[in-house]
């Protein structure tokens, strides 16, 4: 009984000083909530893709992106923005696309493609999403090359319609994920 | 204002709130002279010192100090003004030395010359074998002690100490109370608060009475006890015809009461000094033998008692 | 003493308030560096939080060292093979893997429990077959949970050679599916395969990482105790003047011949000091013992410098509302802990998306770390702009804080 009394007593006169407020109970609170809102997972990540003058291949790219589920495209307007804005945080990735883009492919040369963003999973997984909507458009574009190259279609464009119609019918060969163990911290801390 | 004075104030005004602390306060003290503010706790003597010693504002009123106007921003007239506080003010986690060094440059002074300065205010303290302690390891009448000798670094014209001895050991004060006499005879003038009487009655040439923030009568010890007409009291060792003696003094000049105890005779007596001549005189033609004689003279508390109607201590 | 004295000691004088200021500032330090306290909190609290968080959180913001995979092939055909040797193989020579071959699925699944290594890459058995047989296959990756960045890098290289599989088969396809297709021969069809496969890629990715203006963590976490211990290490300076007036020795401070304006000097300027020096040894102790890196000096010292104003500046601001030293303490820690968490010390807030990410520069910290980030990738230039908001913090709560404390110097 004594004991209650005694822990009673010590508790309002802790609840008196105002910083013991703020620190055993607001302060946890607003760790959490600034915690979080920061790392939280509330927000689809985005996609910065800078392309000048597009043509229907690039443009074809970029709606490839656009359709990634995991992520939401912003088009910027210059390279240097880009970076400016991956580095400060207000875009989590970025993706240059050449000029010339179009010609090139056609011309049967390899077109690099630029990728960016901040270390860490966030930078990895959105990297990896494009990696995939790339190579989406890589097979689709080889394809019309060798079908040309071949005498299969009487030109690239006519090989990249055939392709597109075969890509739905042809069985993909895919990459399953499973996890083992447990992690250290959740992966939402980024 | 007249060369001699080191301290002029008149119509000193203060109120905190609902409470008028001071109300019309004013006196002066002159070189080499020792004032003494007696009062009660709450009288208002902390505040009056505070506003002479620009530390406090005034709601009116005019404090000059060997003739600069002292107010709580100006800089010059502190220059004169040694001041100990009621409260230690003393920093713990520096030595003493190391403290008077600190406010005798505040005075101006260079880092050789404080040093010296210090050495010299140590040795008057006595501190100087603990004076590379830190202050927080000095026991309370050290403490105290440092206190005063921070107040005289810039061997002041006025010296002003709140209260000096309140809860001070016997030792510590009667060093204090030696140190500020010494001070006095050597010529410095002090301004002394208390609420001590017989530190007012040992120490001072003139002394305020202060209460309710008003300074209620002020003068010589002589003159404050002459002012409310108290009688001494007069105690005599007597043998033989002690009887008689008692009647016969009882009709003289001056005597207002006798009364026969075993040892001799008690005497209230107007101005003992003037009287007493004559009164043993005639106590002897009346057969007595004095033995002794012991003259009990009224002091300051009777006169505050007297004026109040309150004890000086509560 | 014989005739009239002289008012005062000769040598007695006021002092000027740029001397009494400094000198108050001199005899405050001088306790201060003698208050244990002082140096526990200010560096190295500090010091060992930053070397605590960034044992903690290294591995998050990744680190460039060779990720251990886990293989396990138990395919017959050619595919494994090929993976191996055409895939795994270059990489590792690179020293971007390392590779370990396990004899079994459970072997591999066991080894990624255990997290010894990040991923294991299966190629199941029948895979070459069921490639050749133009019907669909896949591959496995059993990604370790303690291991979720360099998981993800094993996916990428199994998804990687699935995707040019694929890519070969699409073309394949075109020449070879329907009527035209139905007359080829195995090995013709073989042939077709290879110079598909032989054929360039049309479009490849390249990971120009960006040299991230973000700092490293272990330079993040040093930055961010750095300046979050700052707003504790400047309140010595206003919260000494609550003090004084409650020990008395303000009185005698006032009753010298000295401007009350020097006293307030005096304090700032110790909070002032104190704030850069300890910042000062942070910096250099973060480097010299965990390799933190910091850019250019001189960069550096102007942020030090500007954010030491502000910490002044709004730490002198809040004090000037509490009634005694230990109110004055308590609402300081608050302020201070509040504008760490939301500028960003303890995690880069910036990053938050939405109003959050914004809301983060109210908080001078948030500045700072903002201005250390871009020092980093930068020229001495960028410093400019955060100083200048610092030091926009620091006068403007300076300035109202001087008219508050004004009335506090009063005893």
């Amino acid at each position: 009984m004594k004991v209650l009394v005694i822990a009673a007593t010590t508790l309002r006169r802790m609840l008196r000083t105002r910083a013991n407020i703020f620190f055993v109970f607001v302060f946890p609170m607003l760790l959490i909530l600034v915690l979080g809102a920061t790392f939280g997972r509330g927000a689809t990540p985005r996609l910065g893709v800078v392309v000048s003058r597009p043509g229907a291949l690039a443009t074809a790219l970029v709606r490839q992106l656009d359709h990634a589920p995991s992520l939401k495209v912003t088009l910027v307007s210059s390279d240097s923005s880009l970076l400016s804005q991956v580095e400060r945080g207000s875009l989590d990735a970025g993706v240059e696309i050449p000029a010339g883009y179009d010609s090139a492919i056609e011309a049967g040369k390899t077109v690099t493609v630029r990728y960016l963003a901040r270390p860490g999973t966030a930078g990895q997984q959105l990297g990896q999403a494009v990696r995939s909507a790339v190579d989406s458009q890589a097979e689709l574009l080889a394809a019309a090359r060798f079908a040309a190259a071949e005498r299969a279609a009487p030109g690239f464009a006519a090989g990249l319609t055939k392709a597109k119609n075969l890509v739905r019918l042809v069985p993909v060969i895919s990459v399953r994920l499973r996890a083992a163990g447990k992690a250290l911290f959740p992966s939402s801390l980024g | 204002m007249p060369d001699e004075l080191v301290l002029e104030c008149h119509d000193l005004r203060r109120r905190f709130g609902d409470l008028l602390a001071v109300d019309g306060v004013g006196f002066h003290i002159a070189h080499g002279e020792t004032y003494g503010l007696l009062g009660p706790n709450g009288a208002g003597k902390t505040t009056t010192i505070s506003m002479i010693a620009g530390l406090l504002e005034r709601d009116s009123g005019e404090v000059t100090i060997a003739g600069q106007p002292m107010t709580t921003k100006t800089v010059q007239a502190k220059v004169a003004l040694g001041y100990v506080p009621q409260d230690l003010a003393i920093y713990p986690d520096l030595s003493a030395l190391e403290n008077l060094v600190f406010f005798a440059r505040l005075y101006g002074m260079s880092r050789m010359q404080a040093r010296t300065r210090a050495r010299e205010v140590l040795e008057v303290i006595g501190l100087t074998d603990r004076a590379g302690d830190q202050t927080k390891t000095y026991s309370g009448g050290m403490k105290r002690r440092l206190n005063v000798g921070l107040g005289l670094l810039n061997s002041p014209s006025l010296l002003i100490l709140d209260e000096p001895t309140a809860g001070v050991d016997p030792q510590s004060r009667n060093a204090i109370l030696e140190n500020v006499a010494g001070l006095s005879k050597a010529g410095m003038a002090v301004l002394y608060t208390t609420h001590y009487m017989e530190e007012a009655e040992r120490l001072c040439d003139r002394v305020g009475i202060i209460d309710h923030g008003n300074l209620i009568a002020e003068g010589t010890r002589r003159e404050l006890v002459g002012m409310v007409g108290e009688a001494d009291s007069v105690a005599l060792a007597a043998t033989g015809n002690v009887a008689a003696a008692a009647e016969a003094l009882g009709t003289m000049d001056g005597v207002q009461k006798v009364s026969l105890n075993d040892h001799g005779l008690d005497l209230v007596v107007s101005d003992a000094r003037e009287h007493l001549p004559a009164l043993l005189a005639e106590a002897a033609a009346r057969g007595a033998a004095i033995k002794s004689v012991e003259v009990t003279e009224p002091d300051l508390e009777a006169v505050f008692l007297h004026l109040t109607g309150r004890a000086l201590r509560d | 003493m014989t005739e009239q004295q002289p008012a005062g000691r000769p040598g007695a004088r006021p002092s000027g308030s740029a001397r009494a200021a400094l000198l108050i500032a001199e005899k405050d330090l001088k306790a201060r560096v003698r208050d244990r306290s002082a140096l526990i909190f200010g560096i190295l609290v500090p010091l060992g939080l930053a070397f605590i968080f960034n044992l903690i959180f290294a591995g998050v913001s990744g680190n460039s060292k060779a990720i251990s995979l886990g293989v396990v092939v138990a395919d017959h055909g050619q595919m494994g093979q090929a993976f191996t040797a055409q895939v795994l193989d270059p990489l590792r020579h690179i020293g971007i893997i390392s590779v370990r071959a396990e004899p079994s699925v459970a072997a591999g699944r066991s080894l990624a429990a255990k997290g010894t290594v990040s991923a294991v890459i299966v190629v199941p058995a029948g895979f070459t077959a069921a490639v050749e047989a133009g019907g669909p296959a896949s591959l496995t990756v059993i990604e370790s949970a303690s291991a979720p960045v360099t998981g993800e890098i094993a996916r990428s290289i199994a998804q990687g050679y699935a995707d040019a599989l694929n890519r070969v088969r699409l073309s394949v396809a075109t020449v070879a599916s329907g009527s035209a297709g139905a007359g080829l021969s195995p090995g013709q069809l073989r042939r077709i395969g290879a110079r598909a496969a032989a054929a360039t890629v049309p479009v490849a990715v390249s990971d120009i990482s960006a040299k991230t203006k973000q700092l490293d963590s272990k330079s993040f976490f040093a930055a961010g105790m750095a300046v979050f211990f700052l707003f504790f290490t400047v309140q010595f300076g206003v919260t000494s003047l609550l003090e004084e007036r409650s020990e008395g020795t303000l009185a005698r401070l006032l009753a010298s011949p000295i401007r009350r304006g020097a006293v307030l000097a005096g304090k700032l300027i110790t909070s002032f000091a104190l704030g850069v020096f300890s910042m000062v040894v942070l910096v250099i102790g973060t480097s010299l013992l965990f390799g933190a890196s910091w850019g250019s000096p001189l960069g550096v010292v102007v942020l030090i410098a500007a954010a030491s104003l502000s910490a002044v500046g709004i730490m002198a601001l809040v004090a000037t509302f509490a009634k005694s030293a230990e109110q004055a303490g308590n609402a300081q820690a608050i302020v201070a802990v509040v504008l760490g968490l939301l500028g960003g010390t303890f995690f880069p807030v910036s990053l938050a998306p939405g109003i959050l990410g914004k809301l983060t520069f109210i908080a001078p910290q948030a500045w700072f770390m903002r201005g250390l980030g871009d020092l980093r990738a930068g020229s001495l230039s960028v410093v400019w702009t955060p100083a200048l908001a610092l030091l926009g913090f620091a006068v403007v709560t300076g300035a109202v804080a001087m008219l508050r404390l004004r009335r506090l110097a009063e005893v």
